[in-house]
Formats: C-alpha cells, structure tokens, sequence
C-alpha cells in the first residue's frame, strides 16, 4: 500500500483530508510541521511515495520544505504536491522551478483530490 | 494624547480577543461535525468538504488580522512609551510609526488574499494544476 505523507499546519486541515482519503488504498502519516515531517523521512520511520504539504507554514513553509526533501537522495523522485489556499502564478512557477510536481488550491474538491493522488501514484 | 492611545489599544485588545473567540468556536464546530461524520459514517461530499474546510481558512484569515492588531498594538506601545520620556523624539518618529502601521495593514489585506484560496471562486477550473 503507497504511503502518503499530509503536510499541514491547521489540524483541522489534516483531518479535513483524513476523512477524504479514508476510503483510499493508501497509508496515510500525517505532520503538523514540515520539520516533523523531515525528521519522520530522514530517521527512516517513513519512507513516501507522495507527500502533499501546505505552502504557508511556521517554522518551515512548504517551499523551504520542499528544497530540505529535494536534497535527500532517496526522494528526488518522489512526487510532492502543494496543497494550499495560494493562487498566484508567480508561487506555482517557483514551485515548478524547485520541482513540485503538482499545485491543489484549497479548499479542494474531494473527487480531485483523490482523483489528483490517484493520477500521481498511478492507482487504478 | 495618552488616553486617546489607551483607548485606541482597549479597542484593539477587544478586537483580537474576539477574534480568538471566534476561532475557538469555529474550531469547535468543526470537531462537533467531524464526530456526526464518524458516528453516521458519512461519505464527504463536495459540499460537506467546503463546510469543513471552512475552518481552516477563517482561521487562517484571522491570524493574519491578528498580526496586524499587535503590530499596530506593538507600534502604539512604543508611541506611548517616547510620548512618556521624549516629546521631540515622537514628533521625529511619527512618520515612521505611520509607516510602520501602513505596512501592517498592507501585510494583512496582502494575506487576506493569499489565503482565500477557491473561496470566492469554486467554479473555476483552477484546482488542480500539474507540471
């Protein structure tokens, strides 16, 4: 079963896509902070196959998040998507540019979103 | 000048503190629903989705207004504290507190933008997008 990492600093935001994804056929860890998030990758005590995050973060926005990620050898290739209430085009090209693989604005549509992970993992 | 200040702040503090009530309440709502959700294993649909992501952005919105409540708050105490020990000084620094609370006020409406997501525009087929 593809493990998928939630990234989000509301924690009614991750319970909000917690009950969405209920019904996927995937393992689902869920971290209020991007620097959790990079402690659980780099101690090995959970390796993604996609990690959705939030863009405005404490501590650790989700671009800086994605830059620490990109850095580990193992998750080059790992898809990561951005979930979050920015719409300015400007931010996805930065995103683009730092290799996010794709942008979900807030508040998503349940269908795309699992839709959006679906296509990402490449589930039936 | 001092109690105009004083008043100014007492106006701000009741502000920010509704604003925390607000977002306790509006988080409250949220667990309350998502326990109906759990106990009548209800599917979430695209309605009851928006209704729970709804939280989450007010929440949001009114971190971004409270930060420019203590930055005005923040610059009102200094301004308050010259006004105590040096007249002249606040005369000299006026402008920048003006400026100091213009650009509070612009960080917030900047945000208030930033963090509405679809909100306003759910129709649109903007959602998601891939590289």
């Amino acid at each position: 079963m593809p493990t998928v990492i939630f990234i989000d600093d509301s924690e009614t935001a991750l319970a909000s896509t917690k009950m969405v994804t209920d019904s996927m056929p995937i393992d689902v860890h869920q971290y209020l902070s991007a620097t959790e998030a990079l402690s659980a990758i780099n101690s090995g005590s959970v390796t993604p196959d996609l990690v959705i995050t939030d863009l405005n973060m404490p501590v650790m926005n989700g671009f800086e998040f994605l830059q620490e990620f990109r850095n580990i050898a193992a998750m080059k290739r790992i898809p990561v998507l951005m979930l979050t209430t920015e719409t300015k085009a400007e931010m996805k090209q930065k995103g683009k540019a730092l290799g996010l693989t794709g942008w979900i604005v807030k508040p998503f549509n349940p269908t795309q979103l699992k839709s959006a992970i679906n296509r990402v993992l490449r589930l039936g | 000048m001092k109690n105009l200040f004083v008043s100014i702040d007492e106006l701000l503090n009741h502000i920010s503190v509704v604003e925390q009530d607000v977002g306790v309440f509006t988080y409250d709502a949220f667990i309350a629903m998502q326990k109906y959700i759990k106990d009548n294993n209800l599917v979430v649909d695209d309605e009851l989705a928006l209704a729970l992501q709804s939280q989450d952005v007010i929440a949001q919105q009114l971190s971004a207004t409270l930060d420019a409540i203590n930055g005005f708050r923040d610059g009102i105490e200094h301004f308050e504290a010259y006004l105590a020990t040096d007249v002249e000084k606040v005369k000299h620094d006026i402008d920048a507190i003006t400026k100091k609370f213009d650009d509070a006020t612009a960080k917030a409406k900047e945000k208030r933008e930033a963090y509405l997501g679809r909100m306003h525009n759910q129709d649109e087929d903007d959602e998601v997008e891939f590289f």
